[in-house]
């Protein structure tokens, strides 16, 4: 397939491209590609502008003038009839405009005042054009109308006008011009259609047909580029300084029209002829919603198998797969952060494993959580207490883990330690002790990938683990807390004690997980294990992870392991006990 | 892209304080077994069957489940027949508006020839609209009854069950609306529960009841839109 590029020949046609943003990036193609345009609105613009208005660019001066004109005429100037005389100036000069940026560009460009949800008279008012400007080569789709009201304020006649002009509007042009012709088929969307928007439900509705059509086209016409563009707020004159202000609390950016443009110019690039639904931008989201002060409780199950989660195959011990403690974690942490969108995970404390899920084939087929908000603090904190528990075939609940989880808002900001800075000569590759069993995990757990430094008081190592496929991760996914690799940090301990001649442990509690930033996948991360208190059946030790630049993302501290040579034989092999 | 989900955790849900769940017709067997799953689990499933001229046929009812039908488009009857169904078979807190608890909209299966091209289909956007109609004037009931358990408002497409990305199936485009809408919602309605479903159109009826049923228990209030196809369940995100 050979795909067509842009030249000085193409001709765009542009719904809603008199003004605005979408005159913007048409604007910004005519510099790359001095192509020819169609621009449709449905504005007229006036052939010249009365004596008294010109030259005459101050708002209020303007509107003076208009009454001034209105009053000799012995018209009664009301504000809006006032204001709609601003209007027809104004936009006239912005159409006005537009045209005259495209010829100095050196882009011909002809005006055509038509609306898009008109069909006959879009299809007369295009022939002549056409027969001018040539055959058209692509269209961009940039036209929309706005009714913003929540849902019970809204009227069928809104739904009508914002949806006509959106979906109708696409419909007429594709009949006006077949998608057999087009090389390119640009379709404005909204993040309020790949996100929802608050207000705006029509609005959304209409986006979501865009974005679906898109793909529709895709599969009718694979030869043409289409692509609809879900696009974030622009930093245009829609988004007052009060509201780029609310916005940046929010974390929401205001896309610049310098970076818009150019994203629309890169997007048309031919390497991303198959995408045909992309998001630029940042959603409209509401903040996460106020907590009011009742404290509840939920019970939630889940089925645990092995088929549905194939990471547990990496994690064998004894012949039989074992859910590690802290996919255990992840259980109790996810439960509380999806009941709070919005909400961090900040911590975990008093984990327990009281007895871990081992499947061997007696294991129980349903787990349940008892999960109970205890503490909401000025609505910006959640604390819950989490019991995770089985019934056993005599009927007897059998607790397996417990621990009490916070959310926040927002997580404090986190703390530096350096610790790759320590880095000495002497390292270790961290694959020998997978290779000989000091560490019993398969590959989607090996993430220690060099030993720095150890001595009898604490270890130093290098982590990577690189990301893993969603389905390889079933019922654990990593996203408000980073299981596995939180596991490569628990693993620590083994090699210690490999190192100090002991036998190998596994961690029965934790004290407290703190989380500043959720751990990543694909990113090396430097971990310091240090050793608190070791009797010669138990250890507890804390562990610090950071990146290369020393910001912390997680720490354990009090991680209690239990000590045992059987622990070393069902690892596969014996650890000589020194004497 | 498509991101890979895990089945649904299972929320047990006490029994809805406002019980009446209306349930659009979309003609088919899964109208049938949903609602039968539904009244199974407490519900009192009302049946919203459309005019004939909009979806041909009307599913068959068990018995306990009961219809109402929109003789016509209209808002106005839209707004009668809503008030007949919270009167005659809400047994809420009268005049507090909680009758109805849930309103599950199962879009009627749009799906066209290759040849046809691009539809926009004139049928499905009458119900796109009444849909969005339906949102309007089930709005106190639905987030009154959200103070006293969790109340629903749930849209199922038949796109592809991929979010219309496997770029095969040729669905009528005009069901993407309503993943628009139900994300909105969510926004607007913080305390609803609202989720918008895409079944690829083979799945079976009953496997298509079980799946809505599981999503109506996910404890997960994060996730918005999510897909059922032979790809398992998966959620549409924007790749970063």
């Amino acid at each position: 397939m050979v795909l067509a590029k842009i030249n000085t020949s193409s001709v765009f046609l542009v719904s809603g491209g008199g003004r605005g943003i979408t005159a913007e990036c048409v604007i910004r193609l005519a510099q790359k590609y001095q192509c020819r345009w169609i621009l449709l609105g449905r504005s007229r613009i006036a052939d010249a502008e009365p004596a008294w208005a010109e030259g005459c660019t101050d708002p209020a001066d303007l509107k003076k003038r208009i009454m001034q004109a209105m009053q000799a005429q012995g018209e009664k100037p009301t504000p809006m009839a006032v204001q709609k005389q601003f209007n027809a100036i104004t936009t006239s000069r912005d159409i006005r405009k537009t045209l005259e940026t495209l010829q100095n560009i050196g882009s011909p460009a002809e005006y055509v005042s038509v609306d898009v949800t008109d069909l006959a008279t879009l299809k007369e008012e295009l022939a002549p054009v056409v027969d001018r400007m040539g055959a058209i080569t692509g269209v961009i789709h940039g036209a929309g109308n706005l009714a913003d009201k929540w849902i019970e304020n809204k009227t069928e006649q809104d739904f009508e006008n914002v949806y006509a002009t959106k979906v109708q509007g696409l419909d007429n042009l594709i009949h006006c011009i077949p998608i057999g012709q087009l090389d390119h088929l640009v379709l404005f969307s909204s993040v309020a259609g790949f996100f929802g928007s608050a207000g705006q439900a029509d609005y959304a509705i209409a986006n979501e047909i865009l974005n679906k059509s898109a793909h529709l086209i895709k599969l009718h016409h694979p030869e043409c580029h289409v692509v609809s563009i879900n696009w974030g707020p622009w930093d245009s004159g829609m988004v007052t300084p009060e509201l780029k202000r609310a916005f940046a609390r929010r974390g929401i950016e205001v896309i610049p029209i310098e970076v818009g443009t150019q994203m629309l110019v890169n997007e048309l690039n031919a390497r991303y002829h198959d995408q045909a639904q992309v998001v630029i931008g940042s959603p409209i989201v509401p903040p996460p919603a106020d907590l009011d002060g009742e404290l509840r409780s939920y019970r939630i199950r889940r089925r645990l198998t092995v088929e549905a989660n194939p990471f547990l195959r990496d994690h064998v011990i004894g012949g039989n797969p074992v859910l590690p403690a802290t996919c255990a974690a992840n259980w109790l942490i996810s439960l509380c952060t999806q009941l709070h969108p919005g909400y961090l995970f900040s911590s975990l404390e008093n984990f327990k494993v009281l007895k871990g899920i081992v499947f061997d084939g007696t294991q129980a087929k349903e787990f349940v959580a008892d999960v109970q908000e205890v503490g909401k603090t000025h609505s910006e904190e959640v604390h819950f207490e989490v019991r995770l528990w089985s019934e056993q075939d005599n009927g007897k609940i059998r607790f397996h883990y417990s621990g009490q989880v916070k959310l926040r808002q927002e997580l404090s900001p986190p703390p530096v330690h350096l610790i790759s800075k320590f880095a000495t000569n002497s390292t270790k590759s961290g694959l020998s002790y997978y290779q000989d069993k000091t560490l019993f995990h398969g590959a989607t757990f090996q993430g220690i990938r060099e030993v720095l430094e150890a001595d009898d008081r604490q270890l130093r190592v290098q982590c990577y683990l690189p990301s893993l496929n969603p389905r390889h991760q079933g019922q654990f996914l990593a996203d408000a807390f980073n299981p596995y690799m939180a596991d490569v940090l628990i693993q620590t301990v083994l090699i210690w004690l490999k190192e100090q001649h002991q036998s190998g442990a596994l961690p029965t509690e934790i004290q407290q997980i703190t989380q500043f930033k959720p751990l990543p996948f694909d990113r090396p991360i430097f971990a310091l294990m240090e050793t608190k208190v070791k009797t010669s059946t138990s250890i507890i030790y804390n562990v610090t992870a950071c990146d290369e630049d020393g910001t912390i993302y997680l720490h354990l501290s009090g991680v209690k392991a239990t000590i045992s040579d059987r622990l070393s034989q069902l690892f596969g092999t014996l650890v000589s006990s020194h004497s | 892209m498509l991101k890979p989900l895990p089945d649904p955790d299972w929320l047990d849900v006490p029994r809805p304080t406002s019980p009446v769940c209306i349930l659009t017709d979309d003609g088919s067997p899964m109208t049938t077994k949903l609602a039968d799953s539904l009244t199974h689990q407490g519900w009192k499933v009302v049946v919203l069957s459309f005019p004939v001229t909009i979806v041909p046929r009307k599913s068959a009812l068990s018995p306990g489940v009961e219809r109402v039908i929109l003789e016509d488009m209209s808002e106005t009857h839209l707004q009668t027949q809503l008030t007949t169904i919270a009167t005659r078979y809400g047994v809420g807190d009268h005049g507090r508006g909680s009758e109805i608890g849930a309103f599950i909209h199962l879009n009627p299966l749009f799906s066209f020839s290759r040849q046809a091209g691009l539809v926009y289909d004139v049928a499905e956007r009458a119900i796109a609209k009444c849909v969005f109609l339906i949102a309007k004037h089930l709005k106190p009931s639905l987030t009154t009854a959200a103070q006293t358990g969790r109340s629903y408002f749930l849209t199922v497409a038949r796109l592809d069950g991929v979010f219309g990305t496997s770029h095969e199936v040729n669905f009528g485009a005009i069901g993407a609306g309503l993943f628009g809408l139900t994300k909105t919602l969510n926004q607007e309605w913080t305390q609803v529960f609202c989720r918008a479903i895409d079944l690829a159109p083979r799945l079976d009826p009953e496997v298509s009841a079980q799946c809505i049923l599981a999503e109506m228990h996910d404890p997960n209030l994060s996730l918005m839109e999510v897909g059922y196809s032979s790809q398992g369940r998966v959620a549409l995100i924007a790749q970063t």
